[in-house]
């Protein structure tokens, strides 16, 4: 009787396995910008008037030595004041300045009111940040009746800067 | 592979011989090419968020994005050389980025996502390109935030 063996040999060389998984790595970055601000530094003051049958206007007008004119009977001897307000905003960006566009009502808290508009500023309405202070000076056009009645009078309007 | 056959007694011993395979594929590889950046975020008087998409576009929520002055904005890419098997990517939970001037303030980036844009020329890789969300506390301190570390992108063969 024939013996059989039966011999397997099987030899793998050269073991192959893929490199199943990879990583890479990336950088992350972002630029935070400090926001915008404004605060008001002087409240707009036109001074003293006198009433007459014509009233006129007093001008105040955006140097930063307020300068006053008009043709209602303005006080010359009385102080006055434009707007002043600080802006700081972030080197380099650039900013809008919005001012009032309609006329802004000032009441004596009765029934006897003044309109002011021809709101302007020294900055022409945009700028460029710095990251330092900026003053803003706001001049307007103050409009007096025709016998204006005597009083005091007071309003308040509002502006606003945004990055563009 | 190779199969040896021992010849002993040509009478006593039988050999056969049987096929077998083994496949080799290259390893799957991924090249960064593009680190991801916000750009320029306005900081706010309130808390914000910016998302990134991995399309490049960019959303506020509750903050401003500067118009005129972009920043450096791009969503992370990375190249995967996968030989047109299919795997999956993994990507951070969370990362953290410090403002370099200012180590004590840092920005959280979360909600990383992916988008997979075949390679045109073969079928053998892919572009990803990797968005994320990044929030900001109220009145966030100005500045550049980064990490020196970064973040890891995994691919793995299925």
């Amino acid at each position: 009787m024939k013996n059989f063996t039966l011999v397997l040999i099987a030899l793998i060389t050269g073991t192959t396995f893929a490199q199943n998984s990879d990583l890479a790595t990336a950088n992350a970055s972002a630029e935070i910008i400090s926001a915008i601000t404004i605060s008001k530094t002087t409240d707009m003051d036109f001074g003293m008037v006198a009433n007459n049958v014509t009233g006129g206007t007093v001008i105040l007008d955006n140097a930063a030595a307020t300068g006053r004119t008009g043709s209602a009977d303005i006080i010359t001897a009385s102080s006055f004041q434009n707007a002043v307000f600080t802006i700081n905003a972030e080197n380099l960006y650039t900013y809008s300045i919005s001012l009032p566009s309609t006329d802004i009502t000032l009441s004596d808290g009765g029934t006897n009111t003044m309109t002011v508009n021809g709101f302007n500023d020294n900055l022409g309405g945009s700028s460029t940040g710095t990251s330092a202070d900026q003053t803003l000076y706001v001049g307007a056009t103050l409009n007096v009746g025709a016998d204006q009645a005597v009083g005091n009078y007071t309003g308040t309007f509002d502006v606003s800067v945004n990055y563009n | 592979m190779l199969l040896l056959a021992i010849p002993f007694n040509a009478q006593s011993i039988a050999t056969i011989e049987i096929e077998t395979q083994v496949t080799v594929i290259d390893p799957i590889k991924l090249t960064k090419s593009v680190d991801l950046n916000f750009g320029n975020i306005v900081s706010g008087y309130n808390q914000g968020s910016v998302t990134l998409a991995p399309n490049g576009e960019r959303t506020a929520n509750g903050l401003q994005l500067s118009n005129t002055f972009k920043g450096n904005v791009s969503p992370a890419e990375a190249i995967v050389s996968h030989g047109n098997h299919s795997y999956s990517i993994s990507l951070p939970q969370a990362f953290q980025l410090t403002n370099y001037d200012a180590p004590s303030e840092v920005l959280t980036m979360d909600q990383f996502n992916s988008l997979i844009i075949p390679s045109t020329e073969s079928g053998d890789s892919d572009i990803i390109k990797i968005g994320a969300t990044i929030h900001l506390d109220a009145n966030q301190k100005a500045g550049t935030y980064t990490n020196p570390s970064g973040f890891n992108v995994t691919v793995t063969y299925n």
